[in-house]
């Protein structure tokens, strides 16, 4: 019997994505040990639902993909969430000094008047601290790192399943709602971000 | 085993002052000597090409490269229209410096990898001497092009999917050990719209854990010293572009403390990883204190660690200290006076 797309890819998982996970997660915490503000460091592998969901889109009546596993950048992804808004842009920093970056992008809705997921999207070559556990010839080149404050973080994740992936179909007033939040959220966002530089001088401080 | 199925070549001049500057190009055959002598270079090129580069990303940001763009077309549909546009912009970024080159662009397979090899030779003036009726003939030829010289570059892509894949290559570049970062500013950075790989901060950080992690490994207080020196003398090879390899071989630090230092880096492949020195970085991670008391000792541990090695107490106003550690002894040595 053939190997399916999932079998192909639970192996990949265990064998190369996972452990490149755990030494990506223990390389970036060492980067960002000496940075204030920095609430979290996370590193993780695509499950393999997700995986073979976006493996199999199809887009114009074909796959998207020709060869998944070559060309899905987010099979190991790593997420920095700080505190305030101004942390995001000296983690960014950081994160410039020591990855070479394919992709450098801030995600936030295109119209003014629109609330709805921010945040800022890299996607870098896998360093080499990330590859001593694995077969490097069967590891993905690059990797996907978002940087996010606490509000963008528990927006997206609060909103991934109910809107993102919602299973039914959304009404003008769910989208409404789900904005109120997001709008909510870049609020508090900015609030904090202007007293932490009244209070402590903003993002200099330590 | 590589299969060959286009040869491109081109001329190429100086043209970063002069854009009016015609090039020319022509398909080479796949066969004779010429043919056998690029089939070796282009066999050759996995091995000889160890310098890992990265195109680099859009100005905005997205992932868009034009010189990578203009290597998956060539690789899926390789024209010498598309190699003599390569060539109009290695000759706007060549100066009089670099001189007239001639640039090969080879596109082939090996196994599932689509394989693509761009090299430059550049001109140099050599010397035609031919037997005939009369004797011996002997001429001065202005262009040959020569692999064997200082200053011969070329830049190898391979990947069974290149429009997912050809974000990474690797450079072999005779002049950059030698120049430092000005030569990867002609041909990485200007025509090829690269960087290398590994960052400088990137570089320097690693380099510095594992000669640190070597100073805390070494058995003997003789190797601490020597790793320790090697530390403190790293501060002249700043913004040199450099391998871990290199430093070590530079050091003359031999075998044993060599392979101690490389093992402690995380992958084989991080030895030879070049990347330019940030002495700022380096010396932030490995740094040794040294305190020597006019009582005729000397103490030295890891900057970021020596206070919690060695516990300071103020003895008088006079400045008298004293310090003290509890360990145990793990080598000792005394050193005669040199003859």
């Amino acid at each position: 019997m053939s190997e399916t797309l999932a079998d192909v890819y639970q192996r990949h998982y265990d064998n190369i994505l996972s452990p490149i996970a755990r030494d990506l997660a223990i390389y970036l915490q060492g980067l960002m040990h000496e940075q204030p503000r920095i609430d979290r460091v996370t590193a993780r592998a695509k499950s393999v639902v997700s995986f073979v969901n976006k493996a199999t889109k199809i887009e114009a009546g074909k796959r998207k993909y020709e060869s998944p596993l070559l060309e899905i950048q987010d099979q190991v992804a790593a997420r920095i969430v700080t505190f305030y808004l101004s942390d995001v842009e000296r983690v960014q920093q950081v994160v410039s000094g020591y990855f070479g970056a394919i992709e450098d992008s801030k995600r936030e809705p295109e119209s003014p008047s629109e609330f709805s997921y921010e945040g800022h999207h890299y996607v870098l070559f896998l360093p080499e601290e990330a590859l001593r556990s694995v077969d490097r010839r069967l590891a993905p080149k690059v990797f996907e790192l978002q940087i996010k404050t606490l509000f963008q973080h528990a927006w997206s994740e609060g909103a991934h399943d109910l809107i993102y992936k919602s299973l039914v179909p959304l009404t003008r007033e769910h989208l409404r709602r789900a904005a109120f939040t997001a709008a909510q959220a870049w609020g508090a966002d900015r609030i904090f971000n202007e007293l932490s530089v009244e209070l402590q001088g903003g993002a200099t401080s330590h | 085993m590589a299969e060959i199925y286009h040869i491109f070549s081109s001329l190429v001049p100086p043209g970063k002052h002069d854009p009016t500057i015609e090039i020319h190009g022509s398909p080479i055959t796949l066969e004779g000597k010429l043919y056998g002598m690029l089939a070796n270079i282009y066999d050759k090129a996995d091995e000889e090409c160890n310098i890992p580069i990265r195109f680099l990303a859009a100005p905005n940001g997205t992932q868009s490269n034009e010189v990578r763009e203009a290597f998956v077309d060539l690789v899926e549909e390789p024209t010498l229209e598309r190699v003599t546009r390569l060539a109009q912009r290695l000759s706007a970024v060549s100066t009089a410096r670099s001189g007239l080159g001639l640039l090969f662009v080879i596109v082939g397979k090996v196994g599932n990898d689509h394989k693509l090899l761009i090299s430059r030779f550049p001109a140099n003036p050599g010397i035609l001497a031919e037997a005939n009726d009369k004797g011996l003939s002997v001429a001065l030829v202005e262009k040959v092009f020569m692999k064997n010289v200082a200053s011969y570059k070329a830049a190898l892509y391979r990947s069974p999917l290149p429009k997912a894949e050809f974000w990474n290559g690797a450079v072999v570049d005779k002049q950059l050990a030698q120049m430092g970062e000005s030569a990867a500013n002609y041909w990485i950075k200007e025509f090829l719209r690269s960087d290398l790989l590994t960052t400088s901060k990137a570089g320097s950080r690693r380099l510095a854990i594992a000669m640190k992690q070597a100073v805390k490994d070494a058995t003997s207080v003789d190797e601490k010293q020597r790793l320790i020196s090697a530390i403190t003398l790293l501060s002249g090879m700043k913004d040199q572009t450099l391998t871990p390899r290199e430093v070590l071989d530079r050091f003359s630090l031999g075998s044993s403390l060599r392979d101690a230092v490389l093992a402690n880096l995380p992958t084989p492949e991080a030895a030879d990883a070049a990347f330019v020195l940030d002495i700022s970085e380096f010396r932030a991670i490995a740094a040794f204190r040294t305190v020597e008391l006019d009582s005729g000792g000397a103490l030295t541990a890891a900057t970021d660690e020596f206070d919690k090695v060695f516990a300071k107490e103020v003895m008088g106003n006079d400045g008298t200290v004293r310090f003290s550690t509890v360990g145990h002894v793990v080598d000792e040595r005394v050193k005669g006076r040199d003859r």
